[in-house]
This record gives C-alpha cells, sequence and structure tokens, in this order.
C-alpha cells in the first residue's frame, strides 16, 4: 500500500468517525432511525479509490467508534461490523457492475438495503430468534432506510462533483485497485 | 447553487426506478407484517430467551426482571402492556410506549415481550 493511499485512508477515516459522532449527537427523529452519515465517506472512497481504501475506512471507523463509545464486541458493534462490511461490499460490487446505469445515489440505495438487511438477519440469527418480531420491523426499517439512502447518496455525489471542480486526483490505475 | 441542482439531475432514470421499486415494496411489506402482528388477551416475557412470564392483559400489573444489564420494568394496564422502565443506553423499547399488538424488543438488555401465542415451548437458544 502507497504512503498516499495511507494518508487517504486517515483523513477519510477521520471524517467518517466524526460525521458517525455528529450523528449520534443529533435525536433521530423516530426510534429506529440511523442516518448513516458515514456512509457518505465510504461511498466517495469507494468510487475514487476502490473497495479496498473503503473497506480500510469502514473497519477502522466501526473499531474506533466502538472503542470511544465502550460498545466494542457488544451487540452494537457487531451489527455495525456486520452492516457496515455488507454495505461496503455490495456497493463495490454494484458500482463495478451498473455504474453505468447509477449515479452515487442509486449505489447509495443499494448499499442502504444491504446494511439494514444484513443487521435485520444478524439480530435475527443472534439476538432475537423472533421472526415475527424481525418482520414486523423490517419494512419501516427498509423504508427508513430509502429516505437516508437517498440524502446521503445525494451527498456523496455533491461531493464528488466538488471535489472534481477541485481538482482532486481521481481514482487512477495503482497497484491497490487490483485485488489480490 | 448550482452545484445542488446539477447533482439533483444526474440521477438517472435507474436511481429512480430503484427508489420507487423499493419503495413500493416496503410499503407493500409493511401493510403484510401488519397481518402478522399477533394480538391476544395474554403476553409472554421472555430474557436472553427464556420464557419468565405469561402475563394476562385483563389483569393489572407490574413485573420486574433481571436482564443481562439491569432489572427491565414491565407494565401491564387496561389491556395494553408497555415497558416502563429499562437499563438499556437509547431506551427504544421505553419509547414504544403502549402497546396492544405485535411486540416490544429491548437488544441490549435481551427482552422480547410478546402479544398474543409467542412463545410455545421452541424458544431457541441465544447465542452470542
Amino acid at each position: 500500500m502507497q504512503s498516499q493511499d495511507r494518508l487517504r485512508i486517515a483523513i477519510l477515516a477521520a471524517y467518517a468517525i466524526g460525521l458517525h459522532g455528529l450523528e449520534r449527537m443529533i435525536p433521530a427523529p423516530l426510534p429506529w432511525m440511523r442516518f448513516g452519515f458515514a456512509n457518505i465517506i465510504t461511498l466517495t472512497a469507494l468510487i475514487l479509490y476502490g473497495l479496498r481504501v473503503a473497506m480500510t475506512i469502514t473497519l477502522i471507523r466501526v473499531l474506533i467508534v466502538s472503542l470511544l463509545t465502550g460498545s466494542f464486541l457488544g451487540p452494537g458493534f457487531v451489527l455495525s461490523l456486520g452492516g457496515g462490511v455488507a454495505s461496503t461490499l455490495i456497493m463495490s460490487g454494484a458500482y463495478s457492475l451498473f455504474s453505468a446505469l447509477f449515479s452515487p445515489v442509486g449505489i447509495s440505495l443499494i448499499g442502504s438495503m444491504a446494511h439494514n438487511l444484513t443487521q435485520l438477519t444478524l439480530a435475527y440469527l443472534l439476538f432475537v430468534r423472533r421472526m415475527e418480531a424481525i418482520l414486523f420491523i423490517t419494512p419501516i426499517i427498509l423504508l427508513l432506510g430509502i429516505i437516508t439512502g437517498m440524502i446521503n447518496g445525494m451527498a456523496s455525489g455533491l461531493l464528488l462533483k466538488k471535489l472534481g471542480e477541485e481538482g482532486a486526483s481521481p481514482r487512477t490505475e495503482t497497484a491497490m485497485d487490483r485485488e489480490p | 447553487m448550482s452545484l445542488i441542482r446539477e447533482t439533483f439531475r444526474e440521477i438517472t432514470i435507474y436511481d429512480w426506478i430503484l427508489f420507487a421499486a423499493l419503495t413500493l415494496f416496503s410499503i407493500s411489506g409493511s401493510f403484510l407484517v401488519k397481518g402478522l402482528a399477533s394480538t391476544g388477551d395474554t403476553a409472554t416475557v421472555e430474557v436472553n430467551g427464556k420464557l419468565l412470564y405469561r402475563l394476562s392483559l385483563t389483569e393489572d400489573r407490574t413485573v420486574e426482571v433481571q436482564g443481562p444489564i439491569g432489572v427491565t420494568r414491565i407494565e401491564v394496564r387496561q389491556g395494553r402492556i408497555r415497558i416502563a422502565d429499562s437499563p438499556c443506553p437509547n431506551k427504544l423499547c421505553v419509547r414504544q410506549g403502549w402497546t396492544e399488538r405485535g411486540a416490544i424488543i429491548c437488544l441490549p438488555n435481551r427482552v422480547v415481550v410478546t402479544i398474543g401465542g409467542g412463545a410455545t415451548g421452541e424458544v431457541d437458544a441465544i447465542s452470542g
């Protein structure tokens, strides 16, 4: 990994952690709602620098936030980790397959679905074990995820545009683009 | 802000189709699961997958159960049930308020209150 990548990862992970912290200070309008602002950074990093950078940022964010909030290895940590890893992987797949069809908004929507469905599945398998209870909350969680997914996708699109305007280096073919 | 307008314009038709399909899917899903929400005049209280109480909703009562992180207080009043107090950090279960169908779940303290049928003996093991 080049030192340039490390710098990018460090800066973007710091942004993601900052956004995550900011989000925790905003009272959620609905009890189950999470904005997932950190996904703006994950998606932007994914589009600019590829899966490995985005995944590293996600892992750093989940780890640091769980250490800061004292939820490391707790149920919340498992759900964050699962949701973050799954959505980053699925968004990466969706971006490489369908980038001709979808703008960042579509990729963000797909990521939001992956995040929520993974968390619901994990919650069922590990903690709740009551199918009807999980099914009961699934539609409302997905619906909220669609709204926040749209907002985050547009924010990511805006950020990409802004970065492009200022001539930030776009994704270039470096060693990190080729997965081992 | 022209950038915002430009960003908005860049949302493709496929993005909108995906958005519409997902919205439709989850809204129809919410009607579907509404029928699933069990009703009845009993409620079961489980902690960590273990059935602790089977409460009658016709009888006002308060019970306290010990979960992994503390004591959760559950109240039955006039055919409805709620979690009145919980040691969990976000208090989602308390905020759900009085309920007469479906379930109340407190993930941090592993408390599950199910209205109607509920646990009929085949409670699965809880891992993790």
